[in-house]
């Protein structure tokens, strides 16, 4: 299967449109490009139906599979950022949690996190940089030289220091052909005064990881809006090759990977 | 976000100090007074719903006041990190009171 465009309103729907899409074109697609108009929104149903699904797999054997909320969080630990008690200071909280965590974090994740490569990108001299902190500053510039778009920031495989773009992959570290990480780049766009984010992945587990996925990156594009005093507008985000997992990634088989769609597009339907 | 405390002496804290050490750690990861973290344990029957990330702050806190390990990989499944309680055992497990720390800080 070739291109597929899906545009939903939350990241419930979203998922469940692709994993459709992907079941329907016999399990596997490429550069699956979902938009979510609004990335921090779900339908309860949808996401109780996931975690069950995902629970019963960890019972069976824990190292299968991630819960939804363990996803999230190696994108973005949402605990860690409390803007309304802390106000100008919570973005340092996040960051100095993050960097005090680090230790313990790299016992699970032992290459790191998503977010740890957001917040301390390791350079060429193995110095870190802190890419959410420069698209913050980048944009809160913006905004006070009264710009109301942003294509002027926006270079593909920008080096961090330049431009609003976040890049996870590093060129000559990350040699695995599968695994950590499978996002390879984040975008910042402003248009109309209105923040943006797409992210790439290179390869996608849609049911071990989607989810997760695609609710975590909703989380970062709020902090940075957030930050930059923007409002939060669309996540974009391509999958140059994904996977409903039937024979792929977790292997869940036909029969149960068509059975959790029928559960989830059932929740979906009872959605008031 | 302020620093721990340097680390104790010889002796492993007891019960009662590593169960304030962590409710402290806890306090400093949610940016909260300890006092509204014991009126919300007051409130929801003597426990608190924790997320495992703030989990995992509190152990690295704890980790570096204590210069020791706290937690294995094991530990770190979000399933045994889902409470203030469940956090507290596991650290009680790790490190059974009273027992005594080598001068490396490790036993």
């Amino acid at each position: 299967m070739m291109a597929v465009f899906i545009s939903e309103k939350d990241v419930s729907t979203a998922w469940v449109a692709a994993l459709d899409t992907l079941v329907a074109s016999g399990g596997d697609a490429v550069n699956l490009t979902v938009a979510i108009a609004d990335p921090t929104a779900e339908q309860e149903g949808v996401r109780q139906v996931l975690d069950q699904f995902i629970g019963e797999r960890r019972r069976m054997k824990r190292n299968s599979v991630e819960r939804v909320s363990t996803v999230a969080n190696t994108l973005f630990p949402s605990a860690w950022y409390l803007p309304e008690r802390l106000g100008a200071d919570a973005a340092e909280h996040l960051y100095e949690l993050e960097r005090n965590t680090r230790p313990v974090t790299r016992r699970r994740n032992p290459r790191g996190t998503y977010f740890e490569r957001m917040v301390a990108w390791p350079g060429p001299k193995k110095e870190e940089f802190n890419q959410l902190d420069q698209a913050v500053r980048r944009l809160r510039s913006a905004r006070e030289r009264g710009h109301q778009r942003g294509h002027e920031y926006e270079v593909g495989l920008a080096m961090p220091p330049d431009e609003i773009a976040a890049p996870v992959l590093v060129a000559g570290k990350d040699r695995n052909t599968r695994g950590f990480p499978c996002l390879s780049h984040l975008s910042f766009s402003l248009l109309h005064g209105v923040v943006h984010l797409v992210a790439v992945y290179r390869s996608h587990d849609f049911i071990s990881r989607g989810y997760g996925n695609y609710l975590g990156l909703g989380r970062v594009l709020q902090f940075v809006a957030r930050e930059s005093d923007f409002p939060a507008g669309e996540l974009t985000c391509v999958s140059a090759s994904a996977t409903a997992e039937i024979t792929r990634g977790g292997a869940f088989g036909y029969e149960r990977v068509e059975r959790l769609l029928e559960d989830c597009q059932a929740a979906l339907g009872a959605t008031p | 976000m302020a620093n721990i405390s340097a680390a104790p002496t010889q002796l492993g804290p007891d019960t009662a100090e590593l169960a304030e050490a962590i409710l402290d750690a806890l306090a400093q990861v949610r940016a909260a007074p300890v006092g509204e973290l014991r009126e919300e344990m007051a409130a929801t029957g003597g426990d608190l719903e924790i997320d495992s990330r703030e989990a995992e702050a509190v152990i690295a806190m704890l980790e570096k006041r204590y210069s020791r390990t706290l937690a294995t990989v094991d530990d770190l499944e979000p399933e045994c990190l889902l409470s203030l309680e469940s956090l507290t055992e596991l650290i009680h497990r790790r490190w059974p009171t009273g027992h005594p720390i080598t001068r490396s800080g490790s036993r």
